[in-house]
């Protein structure tokens, strides 16, 4: 099932020659010949194939978050937590694995405290940049130093919200962990924050050097990268689904090594240059809106698809190397392909103001459901419900989850 | 679809009924994409301004001495003898007083031809300014228009104004990361430029009126402006057109020019 594809093999030809009853049966798309070559599992996927599937429709889905946004706008937000809960509960049971639903037990209650608070806090940081914007650094390692703490939550109020066959997932992340990696990440920023004119003026280029290197350099290179690898780690590797704990075959040093030798694809290269060449050409013309229009794409390629390259690989890297008891995941995911697709989504979100979001929401479920295999060793007995369920929603999971971090993989 | 829409239909919550029902939807619709545009176009500039006026002048003050301290402006010391300063900054004073606009901090910083308006009544003139403007009194017409910024607090409102279009973006796209840094990146490119450009003609006119208030000729405004272009020439010139934060030289002077009191 998941041999390296033939470099001779053409997906168009394989549509070509199938009957239509055998493409129905195997759709093309979700044949392992779209494996990108760096996402080969490590696994040997043994055992009963699993469907996955994702049923809803647009229209459906369309109708529900307009007018949940509608309501959560009208209410200067206050709706949110509710309509958040709409919407997850309605993806979540157009998921469905071996034709059961998966479900989510938001508290909504739970949700606007959460959210009340992580107001309350970055109204006062604002209000204290305003009233001595010296206190910036400080506040920025005071975030820095808190957020081990609100990740863990977070984690632990994502995973405890969910449930499959009425079986609870969990995560019990120690902060600990994550401190080391966010501690540095944290100077650095707060550092960045510091205004030291004697740096810059100074003719010293030793110390704009090492500006460069501890400000710039190092949180881009290594203490980003790292927090990331950490997170990424923790957040699969602590997790658990009922009586079973999810086990994850990479270190946060292993997936760090992953994520540098994989940082770049064909299509950033191609990219970079076109990039370059439209630099160029908008300084000869000498159109400085020309300029300002080509930075923007730059911006947009550097930031929005690289990002989500990144994040691609990473997320097929982690599938192949992940089982929870006999349940195995394989990806046939190609990252480019993911990048390019967010990027479209994106670009037509701001064509539409918005409105094409519940579009590419679906389209992006399906696109994934399509593309993810999960086989099944043994039958469902083996995962059982965990005697005391934990609380979906303790006050500190809820602030961890408020801030709602952008962690996911 | 139909038989999920018939069966939100017949449940009792006002919510499922409002999401079945179509004409409901498309009001929805309409409202949702209408709203921010109308409150970026019209409420926007309105809570700035208001957010601006109210702001206490101790937070202004320390965000202005925040950022002239701090590496954003990336200028060294002046190279200025004290003689020259002591006599622009005198110029200043002087045009402060007729604005009516209290003390005014004056600082000087080595650089480009520019001058700077910072929140707290802080105002910083270049070396390189004060070398373009030499002869005549034609810097006048540039610290009015530096005065024109605080009088108008356009700083401020710029940093409030920005921070609440990031909200309105957020608040649209919150779903997703890249959709919201898109959307920034768009908001930034088309109307971050927009806003400044406003705020320039604002400083613009004031400065006129307040040459004018001095009992000095408005075309000393046209004549800075042209200082200012013929300046920057050899560098390429300044940035003009949409994405540009100033109006063009020469429509400001030719403004000048033209000028007819209210």
């Amino acid at each position: 099932m998941s041999k390296r594809p033939s470099i001779f093999y053409s997906a168009r030809l394989e549509r070509f020659f199938q009957s239509p009853e055998d493409a129905k049966a195997y759709p093309v798309d979700a044949l392992p010949a779209d494996l990108p070559f760096d996402a080969l599992p490590d696994q040997v996927d043994t055992g009963r194939p699993l469907a996955l599937e994702f049923s809803a429709k647009t229209g459906d889905y369309f109708r529900l978050w307009v007018v949940c946004q509608c309501l959560t706008m009208a209410t200067f937000g206050l709706y949110g937590p509710w309509a958040r809960t709409r919407k997850a509960n309605f993806l979540a049971s157009h998921w469905r694995l071996d034709k059961q639903p998966f479900e989510v037990h938001f508290i909504p209650a739970a949700l606007l405290r959460g959210r009340l608070l992580v107001f309350a806090f970055l109204l006062s940081f604002a209000l204290l940049s305003l009233w001595n914007p010296w206190t910036q650094p400080f506040m920025l390692l005071a975030a820095f130093a808190a957020a081990p703490w609100l990740l863990a939550n977070s984690f632990a109020f994502r995973w405890r919200t969910l449930r499959f066959k009425n079986i609870q997932f969990d995560s019990e992340v120690k902060p600990s962990v994550l401190r080391f990696p966010f501690y540095l990440l944290g100077l650095a920023t707060a550092l960045a924050t510091v205004p030291l004119p004697a740096v810059f003026s100074a003719k010293s280029p030793f110390l704009n050097l090492a500006w460069v290197i501890f400000v710039v350099l190092l949180p881009a290179a290594i203490f980003w990268p790292r927090a990331t690898a950490a997170l990424t780690h923790y957040r699969f590797s602590q997790a658990s689904w009922g009586n079973q704990q999810f086990n994850l075959n990479a270190t946060p040093k292993i997936i760090y090594s992953h994520m540098w030798r994989n940082a770049f694809s064909r299509w950033t290269v191609i990219f970079s240059f076109a990039y370059g060449g439209l630099v160029v050409l908008a300084q000869l013309w000498g159109n400085r809106d020309a300029q300002a229009v080509v930075q923007a794409i730059g911006y947009l390629l550097l930031t929005v698809f690289a990002v989500t390259l990144s994040r691609s690989r990473r997320l097929n890297f982690v599938l192949h190397r992940l089982n929870v008891g006999g349940l195995r995941f394989e990806s046939t995911m190609n990252p480019d392909r993911m990048s390019a697709l967010t990027v479209g989504y994106a670009l037509l979100a701001v064509c539409t103001l918005g409105l094409s979001i519940p579009w590419s929401t679906v389209h992006f479920c399906k696109w994934r459901a399509a593309r993810v295999a999960l086989y099944l060793d043994g039958d469902w007995t083996q995962f059982q419900a965990v005697e005391q369920p934990r609380a979906a929603a303790g006050a500190l999971n809820e602030l961890g989850n408020a801030f709602d971090i952008e962690i996911g993989i | 679809m139909k038989n999920q829409t018939a069966q939100l239909r017949s449940e009792k919550n006002h919510i499922d009924r409002a999401i079945a029902s179509l004409p409901v939807v498309v009001v929805c619709a309409v409202a949702l994409v209408l709203i921010p545009v109308l409150l970026v176009i019209f409420a926007l500039p309105v809570l700035a301004n208001f957010a601006a006026q109210n702001l206490p002048v101790r937070m202004e003050k320390s965000l202005g001495n925040y950022i002239l301290n701090s590496g954003e402006l990336l200028l060294d010391p002046t190279q200025l003898s004290a003689q020259i300063t002591d006599q622009y900054r005198a110029r200043v004073e002087k045009l402060a007083a007729v604005a009516q606009l209290g003390a005014v901090e004056v600082h000087f910083r080595a650089g480009l031809p520019n001058a700077l308006a910072l929140p707290g009544n802080i105002v910083v003139l270049t070396d390189g300014l004060v070398k373009t403007m030499a002869d005549g009194d034609a810097i006048d017409a540039v610290i009015a228009h530096e005065l024109g910024h605080l009088h108008h607090r356009h700083l401020i409102k710029t940093i409030v104004s920005t921070s609440l279009l990031t909200e309105v973006v957020l608040h649209l796209n919150s779903e997703s990361a890249a959709t919201n840094r898109t959307s920034n990146m768009v908001a930034g490119l088309a109307l971050s430029p927009h806003y400044s450009r406003a705020n320039e003609r604002e400083a613009d006119r004031y400065a006129i009126e307040l040459l004018i208030k001095n009992q000095q000729s408005p075309l000393l405004f046209a004549k800075a402006m042209r200082l200012m272009a013929e300046a920057y020439k050899s560098r390429g010139g300044l940035p003009s057109g949409y994405t540009a934060s100033h109006p063009d030289m020469e429509s400001r002077a030719q403004m000048a020019e033209n000028y007819k009191l209210p």
